[in-house]
């Protein structure tokens, strides 16, 4: 069993490197966001994950999910106006329901679609900036399949680290406000939404298809994801350019 | 299209209202609401005459933060509208912080007693619908609370623009509906990745700009007496499509 362990300890060590590196590198809020989900998906082996980030009104808003399921059981959180999520942003403090009926005591709404979906122990950490909490990450396991121990600590400073990006990125750019950062990045992710539904019309693909071509573009022409996501929806870039066009 | 519902006089009484407390909030002088459409822009709305005269002189001369704002859907923030015209602040994917005005502009600041001016984009994702401009008699930048509640509003102007042709059905835009009441309703769907998903699959099937496509769904949807996240799911999973007229 020692194996799965030690690649597990590579797989957090790069990301940290990774969501280092953003620091001093151009990138885009939206991408670290991304990253910082789908390398929780792996390395805590989550069943789905997601982050949300509170827009200038104080309502939480879907950042990043790593799945559809993900994003639904997100959006149903938003809904029903409870869950991980929500609890954790409230709260500013890591949140733990491992217990299938606690989390129904919990949250009556949501909990028993949580499990029609496959999910699990829940668990949620926020993301604080000095003493402001900006959004918090969801974070699902399978049933039965309790988090290690050790390993929310691990989530709350993956995010720790991520949230730290933000000031850096906007010392880096001698950029403006939180607000408005925190709010273009939320439009980003509508920009890229649209993108999305650009490629998956024109290339007949579903939407994580039509993502993955947006990702791989970008990253191959070296640009950030959010700017080929409005080049995209505002026709600036043709879409031929990034899938092809399906057989009719 | 998109004229019809904004020149509603219920909208008229949406936007003053939400262009008061905006000015109210951030302590700014006064405020304005331009429509940005293919091509032409119209004033929605100004609180007073200077307002009003600042939004015809940046239209006349086809330039200043408002235009620019609409063009690149970033802030644009003039904290010194008579400084030296030297340096501008640009976050690479944020606002920008400037002076780089045009003499016209600046003289036209001047006559009004204008020291600063605050451009914000009203826009879902890339579909640029218009701007609102704060303008205040004191140079300086918008200090953290005052930026945050023009964003506030920003928001809250953008649900209401577009929560129009939604509420008409229903004689909420009569105006008797609370503003906030209207932003939150048109707000959720807002939230919805659907909804943008299915704007940029209806670009490509009509063939038209992202703005038109935005216009459109929800022009089927009013039509339809369906919520617009259900025509949206409808799209995503190809059981509709939208045609070209």
């Amino acid at each position: 069993m020692a194996r799965p362990d030690v690649d597990r300890e590579h797989v957090l060590a790069r990301t940290f490197v990774r969501l280092a590196d953003t620091l001093v590198s151009g990138f885009d809020l939206v991408e670290l966001f991304d990253d910082l989900v789908t390398s929780s998906m792996e390395i805590f082996e989550l069943r789905a994950a997601g982050l949300m980030l509170a827009d200038s009104t104080g309502r939480l808003r879907v950042m990043a999910s790593s799945s559809e399921t993900a994003r639904l059981i997100d959006v149903l959180e938003l809904q029903g106006d409870e869950g991980p999520c929500v609890e954790a942003y409230r709260r500013g403090e890591p949140v733990t329901a491992e217990d299938p009926d606690e989390q129904a005591r919990r949250w009556p709404q949501i909990a028993s679609r949580m499990r029609e979906l496959g999910l699990g122990a829940a668990y949620a950490v926020p993301m604080r900036l000095r003493d402001q909490t900006i959004g918090a990450v969801n974070l699902f396991r399978g049933p039965e399949k309790p988090l290690r121990a050790g390993d929310l600590p691990t989530a709350q400073a993956l995010a720790d680290v991520a949230t730290i990006a933000i000031l850096q990125v906007r010392a880096a750019r001698a950029s403006l406000e939180l607000a408005e950062q925190l709010q273009a990045a939320l439009n980003s992710r509508v920009t890229i939404e649209q993108a999305k539904g650009v490629l998956s019309e024109y290339g007949r693909v579903d939407m994580s298809v039509a993502f993955a071509a947006l990702r791989a573009y970008a990253r191959s022409h070296n640009r950030r994801l959010s700017e080929v996501a409005e080049a995209l929806a505002q026709g600036r870039l043709r879409p031929e350019r990034v899938i092809d066009r399906a057989a009719p | 299209m998109q004229d019809e519902p904004l020149s509603d006089s219920g909208v008229t009484a949406v936007l003053s209202a939400l262009c008061a407390a905006a000015v109210h909030e951030t302590g700014a002088s006064g405020a304005w609401v331009t429509f940005l459409g293919s091509g032409t822009s119209h004033l929605l709305h100004a609180t007073d005459s200077v307002a009003a005269r600042l939004a015809d002189v940046e239209f006349t001369l086809g330039e200043g933060p408002g235009l620019r704002a609409g063009r690149t859907g970033r802030l644009v923030m003039v904290p010194d509208v008579h400084a030296e015209r030297l340096h501008v602040l640009e976050g690479v994917g944020e606002g920008q912080i400037t002076n780089d005005l045009s003499a016209d502009l600046v003289e036209a600041a001047q006559q009004l007693d204008v020291a600063a001016v605050f451009a914000f984009p009203l826009q879902v994702g890339a579909v640029r619908l218009g701007v609102l401009e704060l303008y205040s008699r004191h140079r300086g930048p918008l200090e953290t609370p005052q930026l945050t509640a023009a964003l506030r509003h920003a928001l809250a102007i953008t649900h209401a623009l577009l929560g129009l042709s939604a509420l008409e059905s229903d004689g909420a835009a009569n105006g008797t509906v609370e503003p906030d009441l209207r932003a939150t309703n048109d707000g959720k769907a807002l939230t919805r990745a659907v909804v943008h998903q299915a704007t940029g699959m209806v670009m490509v099937q009509l063939g038209t700009s992202i703005d038109e496509a935005f216009t459109r769904l929800r022009a089927h949807a009013f039509a339809e007496g369906l919520p617009i996240t259900e025509v949206a799911e409808l799209i995503v999973d190809r059981r509709l499509r939208l045609e070209r007229d």
